[in-house]
């Protein structure tokens, strides 16, 4: 696959802060299109920091990085590449009452496309559309203050699919909502990703939500810390402790149990995986 | 309880009021107020009521809503055609007690009076507020207001603030409620005490969600720019107003309404005049 996302070397410190350690530092890696990355860390960590850089909300402070061919730490970098790039990447933030500018949902999901400029009649077909991919149709009338948190994520996910990204990247975009609606919102990006697929970079300090992604980016004190597939980054269970992060409840089961010398496979996920996996260690002894 | 407020009064419905063209229905209402002011005959103030009576009948806005939204504004009502009453000098003495006196011409002045009022609140209200959402309003204003564009008054900029101060009432309207019942839990009190001591309580509500509604305008603000919102420069709309059959022959119905009454001042013979 082709590479979509590279950072080389990437740091950034917010100036206001005096004297504040650099809020990333040295960052180096690559993404490619249609992976399904989730970016791990505390809160504090910088991973938020680093999504706002993918569309130049903030710009690096050092380092160079390029999305999808485009560098955008080049330094005659202009406005129209600047709207290009945030057509292509879409973002959903953390707040579902702070993204949502229209009173209507189908306006709402408009709104991009009004700023982009798109005509009428086309404009109204991808917005039929992106409502239908989240399965908001039956809504597109209502007022986004009526809806259920996750409904408004899937109203904000629907304005952004409307630009026809490339990639989307879900900044926090669970931390707000109840399970219901966690799960709502994974799964319709998560449709996204396999059907079409959409580059998901999903920054969360959900571990059991970072476990569904294929790839686990983990990003500690600025540095990236840890990455790998999710095995890789669960097995080291007791350092990620260290650093205040926790597996999710079945893997820590399964590293406990391994720890007491059950033959037990390294970072298993999912709470069937991880039953069948005991089971199997039980029916051994 | 404080979620119970609505905002405006927009009452949902499929009418032939509903479905004009809303910057029609903006320009029908200064039409209908030009002509409520140039009323100066008998005839006139029962036709202007009658034809306000029309618009709610053809609206399918129920009267019950209607009366209850004449209600707030019984007193002033009331008070003007006292005052009216009282001291309209005229030919024809009715009645007279100490310095006050009732002249034929203060009854027909009173009630004339009230039937201007009640028209003009009723007519308004149910072209205008009953039957337009706040929504499609904003479209419509920044629509008949685009014109201003051209000697740079940043008609499309107002017309996104009024979208995102409609949008954001009901989201401040919850968080009120939140801030509210967080300073209750702490021992608040917002139901006793005299005028002072209550405007002071809100103090503890309102700098909280000031402070919050910064931070929202920030996120909203980030959340714009990065759906590639760079005010109005190569915009294009989702709603697109157009004027159709109806929108022409309400105009011209309006019109007409109009020229009839200045005409009825000027020439019928009934020429009691106020």
């Amino acid at each position: 696959m082709k590479e979509f996302i590279r950072a080389e070397h990437l740091s950034f410190s917010y100036e206001s802060i005096e004297d504040a350690p650099p809020a990333l530092y040295d960052i180096t890696l690559s993404i490619k299109k249609g992976e399904y990355v989730a970016v791990l860390g505390h809160n504090g960590s910088g991973k938020s920091t680093f999504a706002k850089l993918l569309n130049m909300i903030l710009i690096p402070t050092s380092g160079k990085l390029y999305v999808d061919g485009m560098e955008l730490t080049c330094p005659d970098f202009t406005e129209e590449q600047l709207f290009a790039l945030r057509r292509k990447i879409g973002m959903v933030f953390q707040n579902p009452d702070n993204q949502l500018v229209a009173g209507v949902v189908e306006e709402d999901v408009a709104f991009g496309l009004e700023n982009l400029g798109v005509p009428y009649a086309e404009m109204h077909k991808r917005v039929k559309e992106a409502l239908s991919l989240v399965g908001m149709t039956e809504y597109a009338l209502h007022a986004p203050s009526r809806l259920s948190g996750g409904q408004k994520q899937r109203v904000a996910i629907a304005g952004v699919l409307a630009m026809l990204p490339s990639c989307m990247i879900l900044d926090e975009a669970t931390a707000m909502l109840d399970p219901q609606g966690r799960i709502e919102v994974l799964e319709t990006v998560e449709k996204l990703h396999r059907e079409q697929g959409l580059t998901l970079l999903h920054i969360t300090h959900y571990m059991d939500e970072a476990a569904r992604a294929g790839r686990i980016v983990v990003i500690h004190d600025g540095r990236v810390w840890a990455d790998g597939t999710p095995s890789e980054v669960f097995a080291r269970r007791d350092e990620l402790r260290a650093i205040g992060l926790d597996v999710p409840g079945e893997t820590e089961i399964v590293e406990d149990l391994r720890k007491d010398g059950f033959s037990l496979p390294a970072g298993c996920i999912g709470t069937e995986v991880c039953a069948d996996e005991i089971a199997k260690a039980l029916g051994t002894l | 309880m404080i979620k119970d407020i609505t905002l405006g009064q927009y009452f949902p419905g499929n009418s032939i009021v509903h479905r004009l063209d809303p910057r029609m229905k903006i320009i029908l209402t200064i039409l209908y107020i030009v002509t409520i002011f140039l009323t100066k005959n008998v005839y006139c103030y029962i036709a202007v009521f009658l034809s306000s009576i029309l618009l709610v009948l053809v609206s399918r806005i129920s009267l019950k809503v209607v009366i209850r939204g004449i209600r707030p504004i019984l007193y002033v009502l009331a008070f003007t055609m006292v005052i009216n009453l009282f001291f309209t000098k005229g030919e024809t003495l009715l009645w007279e007690w100490w310095r006050l006196h009732i002249y034929l011409e203060g009854i027909y002045r009173a009630v004339f009076m009230a039937l201007r009022v009640v028209s003009l609140i009723i007519g308004t209200s149910v072209l205008l507020t009953y039957t337009t959402s706040p929504i499609v309003l904003t479209d419509a204003i920044e629509g008949l207001l685009s014109p201003l564009k051209k000697i740079r008054i940043p008609v499309h900029d107002f017309a996104m603030m009024m979208t995102i101060a409609l949008r954001f009432i009901p989201t401040l309207i919850d968080e009120t409620d939140k801030i509210m019942n967080a300073q209750k839990a702490r021992g608040a009190d917002f139901n006793s005490g005299g005028l002072v001591k209550r405007a002071k309580a809100l103090i503890p509500i309102l700098v909280p969600l000031f402070v919050s509604s910064y931070s929202r305008a920030e996120d909203l603000a980030v959340a714009m720019e990065c759906r590639c919102y760079r005010g109005d420069v190569g915009r294009t709309k989702f709603v697109r107003l157009s004027f159709s059959g109806k929108d022409f022959v309400a105009f011209v119905l309006f019109v007409s309404f109009g020229a009839a009454v200045i005409l009825a001042n000027l020439y019928l013979p009934f020429g009691f005049k106020v």
